[in-house]
Protein backbone atom coordinates (compact mmCIF):
# COMPACT_ATOMS: atom_id res chain seq x y z
CA UNK A 1 0.00 0.00 0.00
CA UNK A 2 1.65 3.30 -1.17
CA UNK A 3 0.92 5.15 1.96
CA UNK A 4 2.78 2.03 4.03
CA UNK A 5 5.80 2.14 1.38
CA UNK A 6 5.92 6.17 2.25
CA UNK A 7 5.56 6.18 5.98
CA UNK A 8 8.59 3.48 5.78
CA UNK A 9 10.69 5.78 3.77
CA UNK A 10 10.40 8.21 5.96
CA UNK A 11 10.75 7.17 9.41
CA UNK A 12 14.46 7.50 9.00
CA UNK A 13 15.60 4.74 11.11
CA UNK A 14 13.44 2.05 9.21
CA UNK A 15 16.78 0.06 8.33
CA UNK A 16 17.59 -1.45 5.00
CA UNK A 17 18.36 -5.09 5.98
CA UNK A 18 16.83 -6.93 9.41
CA UNK A 19 20.38 -7.33 10.72
CA UNK A 20 20.44 -4.05 11.34
CA UNK A 21 16.96 -3.58 13.09
CA UNK A 22 17.17 -3.31 16.90
CA UNK A 23 17.96 -6.74 17.72
CA UNK A 24 16.04 -8.49 20.42
CA UNK A 25 18.48 -8.54 23.23
CA UNK A 26 19.13 -4.88 22.55
CA UNK A 27 15.33 -4.38 22.94
CA UNK A 28 14.71 -3.80 26.81
CA UNK A 29 11.72 -2.80 28.46
CA UNK A 30 13.81 -0.26 30.14
CA UNK A 31 15.67 1.54 27.17
CA UNK A 32 16.77 1.43 23.52
CA UNK A 33 19.87 0.50 21.42
CA UNK A 34 21.77 3.23 20.87
CA UNK A 35 20.77 3.02 17.12
CA UNK A 36 17.38 3.87 18.20
CA UNK A 37 18.16 6.17 20.32
CA UNK A 38 20.53 7.98 17.74
CA UNK A 39 17.51 7.65 14.93
CA UNK A 40 15.42 9.03 17.48
CA UNK A 41 17.08 12.18 18.38
CA UNK A 42 18.09 12.70 14.29
CA UNK A 43 14.05 12.62 14.01
CA UNK A 44 13.38 15.09 16.91
CA UNK A 45 15.60 17.42 15.05
CA UNK A 46 14.14 17.02 11.90
CA UNK A 47 10.87 17.92 13.64
CA UNK A 48 11.98 20.73 15.18
CA UNK A 49 13.32 21.99 11.85
CA UNK A 50 10.27 21.57 10.16
CA UNK A 51 8.46 23.90 13.03
CA UNK A 52 10.80 26.54 13.27
CA UNK A 53 10.71 26.91 9.11
CA UNK A 54 6.64 26.45 8.96
CA UNK A 55 6.46 28.88 12.20
CA UNK A 56 7.80 31.14 9.04
CA UNK A 57 4.91 29.89 6.93
CA UNK A 58 6.71 27.91 4.73
CA UNK A 59 4.35 25.22 3.14
CA UNK A 60 6.67 22.86 1.63
CA UNK A 61 7.91 21.96 5.44
CA UNK A 62 4.58 21.71 6.34
CA UNK A 63 3.83 18.72 4.10
CA UNK A 64 6.48 17.01 5.15
CA UNK A 65 5.38 17.66 9.15
CA UNK A 66 2.19 15.95 7.87
CA UNK A 67 3.76 13.28 6.24
CA UNK A 68 5.48 12.44 9.40
CA UNK A 69 2.94 13.23 11.80
CA UNK A 70 -0.28 12.85 10.20
CA UNK A 71 -0.50 8.86 10.81
CA UNK A 72 0.09 9.64 14.57
CA UNK A 73 -2.33 12.77 14.92
CA UNK A 74 -5.04 10.56 13.01
CA UNK A 75 -4.22 7.37 14.97
CA UNK A 76 -4.46 8.93 18.56
CA UNK A 77 -7.69 11.02 17.48
CA UNK A 78 -9.19 7.65 16.17
CA UNK A 79 -8.15 5.68 19.38
CA UNK A 80 -9.69 8.63 21.63
CA UNK A 81 -12.89 9.21 19.89
CA UNK A 82 -13.14 5.91 18.37
CA UNK A 83 -15.26 7.21 15.65
CA UNK A 84 -13.22 7.14 11.77
CA UNK A 85 -15.00 10.48 10.64
CA UNK A 86 -15.11 11.96 13.98
CA UNK A 87 -11.02 11.24 14.21
CA UNK A 88 -10.65 12.89 10.69
CA UNK A 89 -12.54 16.39 11.55
CA UNK A 90 -10.37 16.32 15.02
CA UNK A 91 -7.24 15.34 12.74
CA UNK A 92 -7.66 18.26 10.33
CA UNK A 93 -8.37 20.61 13.04
CA UNK A 94 -5.11 19.67 15.21
CA UNK A 95 -3.37 19.77 12.16
CA UNK A 96 -4.63 23.35 11.18
CA UNK A 97 -3.94 24.47 14.99
CA UNK A 98 -0.07 23.38 14.69
CA UNK A 99 -0.21 25.28 11.19
CA UNK A 100 -1.50 28.04 12.75
CA UNK A 101 0.47 27.92 16.21
CA UNK A 102 3.85 26.85 15.10
CA UNK A 103 5.31 30.02 16.20
CA UNK A 104 4.61 29.57 19.79
CA UNK A 105 6.38 26.20 20.02
CA UNK A 106 9.29 26.69 22.20
CA UNK A 107 11.87 23.94 21.87
CA UNK A 108 13.67 24.23 25.08
CA UNK A 109 9.78 23.40 26.94
CA UNK A 110 9.82 19.79 24.62
CA UNK A 111 9.79 17.92 21.33
CA UNK A 112 8.09 18.76 18.71
CA UNK A 113 6.55 15.51 18.64
CA UNK A 114 5.24 16.42 21.88
CA UNK A 115 4.02 19.87 21.14
CA UNK A 116 1.87 18.45 18.26
CA UNK A 117 0.51 15.30 19.64
CA UNK A 118 -0.35 17.69 22.88
CA UNK A 119 -2.55 19.78 20.37
CA UNK A 120 -4.21 16.66 19.28
CA UNK A 121 -4.70 14.96 22.10
CA UNK A 122 -6.44 17.93 23.67
CA UNK A 123 -8.83 18.26 20.78
CA UNK A 124 -10.14 14.68 20.76
CA UNK A 125 -10.72 14.42 24.55
CA UNK A 126 -12.54 17.64 24.34
CA UNK A 127 -14.87 16.43 21.37
CA UNK A 128 -14.83 13.28 23.61
CA UNK A 129 -16.15 15.09 26.46
CA UNK A 130 -18.74 16.81 24.58
CA UNK A 131 -19.82 13.62 22.51
CA UNK A 132 -20.67 11.86 25.13
CA UNK A 133 -22.03 12.18 29.04
CA UNK A 134 -19.83 11.33 31.73
CA UNK A 135 -21.98 8.56 32.75
CA UNK A 136 -22.27 6.96 29.07
CA UNK A 137 -18.40 6.99 29.40
CA UNK A 138 -18.32 5.17 32.84
CA UNK A 139 -20.71 2.20 31.63
CA UNK A 140 -18.27 1.99 28.27
CA UNK A 141 -15.43 1.38 30.23
CA UNK A 142 -16.22 -1.92 31.02
CA UNK A 143 -17.21 -2.79 27.94
CA UNK A 144 -14.54 -2.21 26.38
CA UNK A 145 -12.09 -3.55 28.41
CA UNK A 146 -13.24 -6.87 26.71
CA UNK A 147 -12.19 -5.57 23.45
CA UNK A 148 -8.96 -3.53 23.89
CA UNK A 149 -6.84 -6.22 22.83
CA UNK A 150 -8.96 -6.63 19.75
CA UNK A 151 -8.39 -3.19 18.68
CA UNK A 152 -5.38 -2.74 19.16
CA UNK A 153 -4.01 -5.92 16.24
CA UNK A 154 -6.58 -3.92 13.80
CA UNK A 155 -4.74 -0.64 14.05
CA UNK A 156 -1.20 -2.41 13.93
CA UNK A 157 -1.84 -3.81 10.62
CA UNK A 158 -1.06 -0.58 8.98
CA UNK A 159 2.04 0.71 10.78
CA UNK A 160 5.71 -0.09 9.06
CA UNK A 161 8.05 -2.08 11.13
CA UNK A 162 9.45 0.65 13.22
CA UNK A 163 5.96 1.19 14.52
CA UNK A 164 5.24 -1.69 15.16
CA UNK A 165 8.51 -1.78 17.52
CA UNK A 166 7.66 1.22 19.44
CA UNK A 167 4.02 -0.16 20.01
CA UNK A 168 5.55 -3.16 21.64
CA UNK A 169 7.89 -0.72 23.75
CA UNK A 170 5.08 1.05 24.56
CA UNK A 171 3.13 -2.02 25.64
CA UNK A 172 5.98 -3.15 27.55
CA UNK A 173 6.23 -0.04 29.66
CA UNK A 174 2.74 -0.19 30.48
CA UNK A 175 2.99 -3.47 31.28
CA UNK A 176 5.70 -2.19 34.31
CA UNK A 177 2.68 -0.43 36.07
CA UNK A 178 0.89 -1.89 38.42
CA UNK A 179 -3.09 -2.94 37.67
CA UNK A 180 -4.74 0.42 39.10
CA UNK A 181 -2.04 2.55 37.88
CA UNK A 182 -2.15 1.50 34.40
CA UNK A 183 -6.39 2.10 34.69
CA UNK A 184 -5.99 5.14 35.99
CA UNK A 185 -4.01 6.41 33.00
CA UNK A 186 -5.79 4.61 30.49
CA UNK A 187 -9.03 6.20 31.43
CA UNK A 188 -7.46 9.68 31.43
CA UNK A 189 -5.05 9.15 28.11
CA UNK A 190 -7.22 6.78 26.24
CA UNK A 191 -10.80 7.79 27.41
CA UNK A 192 -10.46 11.24 27.95
CA UNK A 193 -11.42 11.49 31.46
CA UNK A 194 -10.72 14.33 33.49
CA UNK A 195 -8.71 13.18 36.79
CA UNK A 196 -11.97 14.45 39.03
CA UNK A 197 -14.27 12.04 36.47
CA UNK A 198 -11.58 9.18 36.70
CA UNK A 199 -11.69 9.15 40.93
CA UNK A 200 -15.20 9.09 40.54
CA UNK A 201 -15.23 5.85 37.87
CA UNK A 202 -12.70 4.33 39.88
CA UNK A 203 -14.43 5.46 43.52
CA UNK A 204 -11.59 6.44 44.93
CA UNK A 205 -10.44 9.62 45.91
CA UNK A 206 -9.06 12.51 44.08
CA UNK A 207 -5.57 12.84 45.74
CA UNK A 208 -5.52 8.90 45.01
CA UNK A 209 -6.44 9.29 41.39
CA UNK A 210 -4.02 11.54 40.93
CA UNK A 211 -1.06 10.07 42.34
CA UNK A 212 -1.94 7.00 40.64
CA UNK A 213 -1.94 8.33 37.43
CA UNK A 214 1.64 10.39 37.72
CA UNK A 215 2.66 7.36 39.49
CA UNK A 216 2.05 5.29 36.58
CA UNK A 217 3.57 8.05 33.69
CA UNK A 218 6.64 8.10 36.11
CA UNK A 219 7.01 4.18 35.61
CA UNK A 220 6.01 4.56 32.07
CA UNK A 221 8.52 7.53 31.68
CA UNK A 222 11.43 5.42 32.95
CA UNK A 223 10.63 1.96 30.58
CA UNK A 224 10.90 4.19 27.82
CA UNK A 225 13.83 5.59 28.98
CA UNK A 226 12.65 9.47 27.89
CA UNK A 227 15.75 11.26 27.48
CA UNK A 228 15.23 14.89 28.91
CA UNK B 1 -12.07 14.18 52.30
CA UNK B 2 -10.41 16.66 50.15
CA UNK B 3 -12.21 17.67 47.12
CA UNK B 4 -11.37 20.46 45.08
CA UNK B 5 -14.98 21.40 43.73
CA UNK B 6 -13.75 23.20 40.58
CA UNK B 7 -12.10 25.89 43.49
CA UNK B 8 -8.09 26.82 43.56
CA UNK B 9 -5.32 24.40 45.08
CA UNK B 10 -3.97 25.53 47.95
CA UNK B 11 -0.40 26.24 46.46
CA UNK B 12 2.01 23.84 47.95
CA UNK B 13 -0.89 21.26 46.05
CA UNK B 14 -0.61 22.58 42.68
CA UNK B 15 2.04 20.04 41.69
CA UNK B 16 -0.46 17.17 42.53
CA UNK B 17 -1.77 18.30 38.84
CA UNK B 18 1.22 17.35 37.53
CA UNK B 19 0.54 13.65 36.24
CA UNK B 20 -2.97 14.81 34.88
CA UNK B 21 -1.56 17.86 33.49
CA UNK B 22 0.55 15.18 30.96
CA UNK B 23 -2.05 13.54 30.34
CA UNK B 24 -4.90 16.32 29.54
CA UNK B 25 -7.12 15.22 32.16
CA UNK B 26 -7.48 18.41 33.58
CA UNK B 27 -10.48 21.18 33.35
CA UNK B 28 -9.37 24.32 31.88
CA UNK B 29 -9.25 26.18 34.77
CA UNK B 30 -6.92 23.92 36.31
CA UNK B 31 -4.60 23.58 33.03
CA UNK B 32 -4.52 27.26 32.96
CA UNK B 33 -3.88 27.61 36.86
CA UNK B 34 -1.07 24.96 36.51
CA UNK B 35 0.58 26.65 33.12
CA UNK B 36 0.95 29.42 35.50
CA UNK B 37 2.41 27.64 38.16
CA UNK B 38 5.29 25.84 35.31
CA UNK B 39 6.12 29.74 34.67
CA UNK B 40 7.31 29.62 37.87
CA UNK B 41 8.82 25.95 38.80
CA UNK B 42 11.96 24.75 36.80
CA UNK B 43 11.00 20.89 38.75
CA UNK B 44 7.49 21.03 37.36
CA UNK B 45 8.87 21.97 34.12
CA UNK B 46 11.26 19.19 34.06
CA UNK B 47 9.10 16.66 35.54
CA UNK B 48 6.21 17.96 32.90
CA UNK B 49 8.26 17.50 29.73
CA UNK B 50 9.22 14.02 30.66
CA UNK B 51 5.60 13.01 31.47
CA UNK B 52 4.37 14.66 28.34
CA UNK B 53 7.16 12.84 26.33
CA UNK B 54 6.30 9.78 27.70
CA UNK B 55 2.90 10.15 26.83
CA UNK B 56 3.54 11.31 23.63
CA UNK B 57 5.68 8.16 22.79
CA UNK B 58 2.71 6.17 24.13
CA UNK B 59 0.21 8.88 21.50
CA UNK B 60 2.72 7.90 18.54
CA UNK B 61 2.53 4.15 19.21
CA UNK B 62 -1.25 4.04 18.31
CA UNK B 63 -0.50 5.39 14.51
CA UNK B 64 -2.14 4.78 12.30
CA UNK B 65 -2.29 6.17 8.27
CA UNK B 66 -4.45 8.65 7.98
CA UNK B 67 -7.30 8.67 4.94
CA UNK B 68 -5.59 9.80 1.81
CA UNK B 69 -8.61 12.66 1.62
CA UNK B 70 -6.67 14.65 4.95
CA UNK B 71 -3.61 15.63 3.25
CA UNK B 72 -5.34 17.76 0.40
CA UNK B 73 -8.31 19.26 3.28
CA UNK B 74 -5.38 20.04 5.21
CA UNK B 75 -3.06 22.03 2.90
CA UNK B 76 -6.28 23.79 1.56
CA UNK B 77 -7.53 24.96 4.69
CA UNK B 78 -3.76 26.25 5.83
CA UNK B 79 -3.65 28.15 2.67
CA UNK B 80 -6.49 30.51 3.69
CA UNK B 81 -5.86 30.11 7.43
CA UNK B 82 -3.25 32.89 9.04
CA UNK B 83 -0.68 32.42 11.61
CA UNK B 84 -0.16 33.32 15.07
CA UNK B 85 2.61 35.55 16.48
CA UNK B 86 5.14 33.85 19.56
CA UNK B 87 3.01 34.98 22.23
CA UNK B 88 2.60 32.91 24.91
CA UNK B 89 0.11 34.39 26.87
CA UNK B 90 -3.58 33.76 26.68
CA UNK B 91 -5.68 35.75 25.49
CA UNK B 92 -7.34 36.44 29.02
CA UNK B 93 -4.44 37.10 30.40
CA UNK B 94 -3.65 40.53 28.37
CA UNK B 95 -6.89 41.43 28.57
CA UNK B 96 -6.96 41.40 32.10
CA UNK B 97 -3.37 43.49 31.82
CA UNK B 98 -5.09 45.82 29.34
CA UNK B 99 -8.14 46.30 31.10
CA UNK B 100 -5.68 47.34 34.26
CA UNK B 101 -4.28 50.24 32.14
CA UNK B 102 -8.10 51.33 31.01
CA UNK B 103 -8.82 51.53 34.63
CA UNK B 104 -5.30 53.07 35.23
CA UNK B 105 -6.29 55.85 32.49
CA UNK B 106 -9.80 56.57 33.42
CA UNK B 107 -8.52 57.42 36.94
CA UNK B 108 -6.13 59.84 35.93
CA UNK B 109 -8.85 61.36 33.45
CA UNK B 110 -10.60 61.93 36.60
CA UNK B 111 -7.63 63.73 38.38
CA UNK B 112 -6.71 66.59 35.95
CA UNK B 113 -8.61 68.49 32.77
CA UNK B 114 -8.38 65.90 30.09
CA UNK B 115 -6.90 67.60 26.88
CA UNK B 116 -8.69 65.82 23.40
CA UNK B 117 -5.54 63.56 22.85
CA UNK B 118 -6.15 61.84 26.20
CA UNK B 119 -9.31 61.02 25.43
CA UNK B 120 -8.12 59.94 22.19
CA UNK B 121 -5.82 57.80 24.15
CA UNK B 122 -8.32 56.25 26.56
CA UNK B 123 -10.33 55.50 23.26
CA UNK B 124 -7.24 53.70 22.06
CA UNK B 125 -7.04 51.68 24.83
CA UNK B 126 -10.42 51.12 25.61
CA UNK B 127 -10.42 50.07 21.90
CA UNK B 128 -7.38 47.97 22.80
CA UNK B 129 -9.81 46.22 25.05
CA UNK B 130 -11.83 45.01 22.74
CA UNK B 131 -9.73 43.76 20.50
CA UNK B 132 -7.34 41.60 22.91
CA UNK B 133 -11.24 40.02 24.24
CA UNK B 134 -11.51 39.15 20.31
CA UNK B 135 -8.51 37.23 20.69
CA UNK B 136 -5.65 40.04 19.32
CA UNK B 137 -2.37 38.88 18.10
CA UNK B 138 0.85 40.43 18.45
CA UNK B 139 3.69 40.62 16.16
CA UNK B 140 6.62 41.45 17.88
CA UNK B 141 10.05 41.76 16.50
CA UNK B 142 11.91 38.24 16.61
CA UNK B 143 14.46 39.54 19.33
CA UNK B 144 11.62 40.95 21.22
CA UNK B 145 10.18 39.18 24.56
CA UNK B 146 6.49 39.05 24.19
CA UNK B 147 5.76 40.10 27.74
CA UNK B 148 8.08 43.04 27.21
CA UNK B 149 6.34 43.92 24.56
CA UNK B 150 3.10 43.66 26.09
CA UNK B 151 4.12 45.57 28.72
CA UNK B 152 5.80 48.41 26.22
CA UNK B 153 2.64 48.45 24.38
CA UNK B 154 0.69 49.10 27.39
CA UNK B 155 2.69 52.03 28.55
CA UNK B 156 2.96 53.69 25.04
CA UNK B 157 -0.84 54.13 24.34
CA UNK B 158 -1.80 55.23 28.27
CA UNK B 159 1.44 57.57 28.21
CA UNK B 160 0.59 61.04 29.35
CA UNK B 161 1.91 62.50 26.12
CA UNK B 162 1.24 59.71 23.96
CA UNK B 163 -0.63 61.35 21.01
CA UNK B 164 -2.91 59.51 18.44
CA UNK B 165 -3.75 59.54 15.14
CA UNK B 166 -5.63 57.82 12.00
CA UNK B 167 -4.16 55.20 10.07
CA UNK B 168 -5.99 53.91 6.87
CA UNK B 169 -5.47 50.06 6.99
CA UNK B 170 -8.70 49.06 8.01
CA UNK B 171 -9.72 50.54 10.47
CA UNK B 172 -6.78 51.72 12.62
CA UNK B 173 -4.73 53.91 14.81
CA UNK B 174 -0.67 54.86 15.06
CA UNK B 175 -0.19 55.99 19.00
CA UNK B 176 3.44 57.65 19.32
CA UNK B 177 4.65 59.10 22.79
CA UNK B 178 8.07 61.30 23.45
CA UNK B 179 8.16 59.51 26.79
CA UNK B 180 8.28 56.29 25.60
CA UNK B 181 10.24 56.85 22.67
CA UNK B 182 7.99 54.33 21.12
CA UNK B 183 5.25 54.06 18.41
CA UNK B 184 2.42 51.35 18.44
CA UNK B 185 0.12 50.48 15.26
CA UNK B 186 -3.18 48.98 15.06
CA UNK B 187 -6.36 47.81 14.03
CA UNK B 188 -9.43 46.16 12.40
CA UNK B 189 -10.38 45.27 9.52
CA UNK B 190 -7.34 45.24 7.65
CA UNK B 191 -7.67 43.41 4.40
CA UNK B 192 -4.55 40.50 4.20
CA UNK B 193 -1.72 41.47 2.16
CA UNK B 194 -0.91 39.00 -1.33
CA UNK B 195 0.26 35.24 -0.84
CA UNK B 196 4.25 35.65 0.62
CA UNK B 197 3.62 39.40 1.43
CA UNK B 198 3.64 41.40 4.68
CA UNK B 199 2.63 44.74 5.88
CA UNK B 200 6.20 46.90 7.05
CA UNK B 201 5.96 49.79 9.19
CA UNK B 202 8.22 52.53 7.89
CA UNK B 203 9.00 55.64 10.41
CA UNK B 204 9.57 58.87 7.90
CA UNK B 205 12.21 61.34 10.10
CA UNK B 206 11.65 65.16 10.12
CA UNK B 207 15.18 64.72 8.15
CA UNK B 208 13.80 62.45 5.62
CA UNK B 209 15.15 59.24 6.06
CA UNK B 210 13.40 56.58 6.01
CA UNK B 211 13.75 53.98 9.34
CA UNK B 212 12.00 50.24 8.52
CA UNK B 213 9.82 49.35 11.11
CA UNK B 214 8.72 45.78 12.26
CA UNK B 215 6.62 43.69 9.52
CA UNK B 216 3.21 42.64 10.78
CA UNK B 217 0.15 40.57 9.73
CA UNK B 218 -3.61 41.00 10.34
CA UNK B 219 -5.24 38.09 11.82
CA UNK B 220 -8.82 38.07 11.05
CA UNK B 221 -8.43 41.53 10.32
CA UNK B 222 -7.03 42.70 13.16
CA UNK B 223 -3.49 43.25 14.02
CA UNK B 224 -0.90 45.09 16.41
CA UNK B 225 2.81 46.27 15.99
CA UNK B 226 5.19 48.05 18.14
CA UNK B 227 8.12 49.66 17.68
CA UNK B 228 10.74 51.60 19.10
CA UNK B 229 11.30 55.34 17.59
CA UNK B 230 12.70 58.79 18.29
CA UNK B 231 9.55 60.78 18.45
CA UNK B 232 10.50 63.65 18.67
CA UNK B 233 12.06 63.85 15.49
CA UNK B 234 9.40 61.51 13.88
CA UNK B 235 7.26 63.30 11.15
CA UNK B 236 5.27 60.70 9.70
CA UNK B 237 4.50 56.53 9.39
CA UNK B 238 4.22 54.83 6.50
CA UNK B 239 2.98 50.99 6.12
CA UNK B 240 3.41 49.12 2.55
CA UNK B 241 3.78 45.27 1.30
CA UNK B 242 6.90 44.01 1.37
CA UNK B 243 7.64 40.25 0.74
CA UNK B 244 7.55 38.70 4.03
CA UNK B 245 10.34 38.82 6.36
CA UNK B 246 10.48 42.99 5.49
CA UNK B 247 12.98 44.53 3.40
CA UNK B 248 15.59 47.41 4.02
CA UNK B 249 13.81 49.93 1.59
CA UNK B 250 10.06 50.31 0.71
CA UNK B 251 9.60 48.29 -2.02
CA UNK B 252 6.24 47.63 -2.71
CA UNK B 253 2.79 49.34 -2.44
CA UNK B 254 2.15 51.97 0.28
CA UNK B 255 -1.19 51.52 2.18
CA UNK B 256 -1.15 54.19 4.45
CA UNK B 257 0.16 57.07 6.38
CA UNK B 258 -0.18 58.58 9.67
CA UNK B 259 1.14 62.42 10.58
CA UNK B 260 2.20 62.64 13.59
Amino acid sequence: MPDERRLRAVNGAVPASPASAPSGADRTAEGQSPDARAADRERAARLAALMQRTARGDTQAFDELYTLMSGAVYGLALRVVRDPHLAEDVAQEALVEVWRTAARFQPERGTARSWILTIAHRRAVDRVRSEQSQADRAAQVAVEAEHAEATDEHELVLDSMQLEWRAARVRAGLGTLTALQREAVELAFLKGFTHTEAATALGVPLGTAKARIRDGLIKLRDALGVER
Amino acid sequence: MTHDAGGLLPPEEIHTLIGPYALDALEPHEREAFERHLDDCPECREEAAGLTEAAAEWGESLATAAPEALRAAVMQEIARTPQASPSSHAPERMRARVMGAVEADARRDRRRFAPTWLVGVAAGVAFLATVAVGGLLLRPAPEQDSVAMEQDVMMTISAPDAVTADLELGSAHVVCSEKMDAVVAMGTGAPMPDEGMEYQLWLVMDDGTMEPGPTFMPADGEFMTYTPAHVADLHHIMVSVEPAGGSDQPSGEVVAEATV
